[in-house]
């Protein structure tokens, strides 16, 4: 068995990684309480004389309320029929019948196709299902990802047979089974559905720009891209809103981490 | 009747959220009880004696422009009050004809129609040309 004392020299490669990764972060944190020129040299390390009047200017000069509810409203929508759509998928695909080869050849060809060439065909969807300008239209493409369909087979895959055989001797219907039997086994799958979809639907930037029409259903990304063109010469106050942005997708891995880790490793782990 | 499991109630997602919750509420509290507008300060001379009958000017800074919104006379013992000034992040000017006129005071505040008593007097005098934050 390995010991811990063994793994310093890559904690001494990783650590300076870590801190260069985090560089970014902490300078985006520091202008936004101090509104020091970015450009100034020598660069200041630490912030002198911080204030978050910077965050106040940024709440007024746009509706940033609206753009920050609405945002978590799609979240919602995303990350509710992501669990639902994705685990009735993935445990579909648990099962063996005639095709499962081809559907997930099919499934992981579509992976391969980057959302910017379907965007027409989802666009004239969206019209057609009457959801421009709407949050549903904005969630709408986040509704389901392959990639998750795959993390929840692949976690119901790492159950025993027994449970849903068990279940189905009862008389107990598949969809009981996956809501009550399943679904609660998969917390990690779960946690990493909830923080991918988070974070892919909240960083959305290019869908809600060609479906959205009105001020009072943008999402923050949009609301960013406004407050750029309204604003030019605000670095500070912008970045006080890319701070106001990003909080909530830490906090969310922050406290899915662990789970979300385990779910990503658990097709790797089976067996 | 079934109870809720102890874990399901606290863990650190509910807890993060609560403090969340708390915080929110807090501050909107805090702002509730503070939103008045009232601004109030006193102009003085260069001697520091109180100056009565100055105009009193409050300029609303934002990102894209200034704009005066609002003056007021100060009384015989250089005190001013201003209530329900609708801003955030202001500028206040004050001069007297024969007295002078006073710096610029930028003051920057946390939430909009946030009361706010100047710590430090404007002084006029003739001649004064530098901002002075606050």
């Amino acid at each position: 068995m390995r010991s811990r004392n063994a793994d310093w020299p890559v904690h001494l490669i990783l650590i300076p990684v870590s801190i260069l990764m985090l560089v970014p972060f902490y300078w985006v944190l520091k202008t936004s309480i101090t509104g020091e020129n970015i450009f100034a040299y020598p660069p200041s390390i630490l912030p002198s004389d911080p204030h978050l009047f910077n965050y106040v200017e940024a709440w007024y000069s746009i509706p940033f309320a609206t753009y920050f509810i609405n945002s978590i409203l799609v979240v919602f929508l995303a990350i509710v029929a992501n669990i639902l759509i994705d685990a009735a998928a993935g445990y579909a695909l648990t099962f063996h019948f005639r095709g499962k080869r081809l559907i997930m050849l099919i499934y992981l060809s579509c992976m391969m196709i980057p959302f910017q060439a379907t965007i027409i065909p989802a666009y004239l969807i969206t019209v057609n299902l009457g959801l421009v300008n709407t949050l549903l239209g904005i969630a709408l493409p986040h509704f389901s990802h392959i990639i998750l369909i795959f993390i929840f087979k692949a976690s119901f895959d790492a159950l025993p047979r027994s449970l849903p055989e068990a279940a189905r001797m009862d008389g107990v219907p598949e969809w009981r089974i996956l809501l009550q039997v399943m679904l609660p086994l998969a917390r990690p799958a779960i946690a990493t559905s909830v923080v991918l979809t988070f974070i892919w639907s909240w960083n959305d930037f290019l869908w809600p720009l060609i479906v959205v029409r009105d001020d009072d259903v943008s999402t923050l990304p949009l609301g960013l891209a406004r407050f750029l063109s309204y604003f030019e010469d605000t670095t500070a106050a912008l970045y006080a809103f890319v701070v106001m942005a990003l909080v909530p997708g830490i906090l969310v891995f922050f406290l899915a981490q662990r789970q979300f880790i385990e779910g990503l490793t658990a097709g790797a782990r089976k067996g | 009747m079934g109870t809720i499991p102890r874990q399901m109630l606290i863990n650190r997602v509910t807890i993060t959220f609560a403090v969340i919750l708390a915080l929110i509420v807090g501050w909107n509290a805090y702002v509730a009880a503070n939103n008045d507008g009232v601004l109030t300060g006193q102009v003085v001379d260069s001697g520091g004696r109180a100056v009565g009958g100055a105009k009193v000017t409050i300029t609303a800074r934002t990102v894209a422009h200034d704009l005066e919104i609002g003056s007021i006379v100060s009384g015989d013992d250089g005190v001013f009050r201003f209530e329900k000034h609708g801003q955030y992040n202001l500028v206040l000017t004050a001069e007297k004809d024969g007295v002078g006129k006073s710096a610029p005071r930028h003051i920057r505040l946390y939430f909009r129609n946030q009361d706010f008593a100047l710590e430090t007097p404007l002084v006029l005098s003739t001649g004064s040309t530098n901002a002075q934050g606050s």
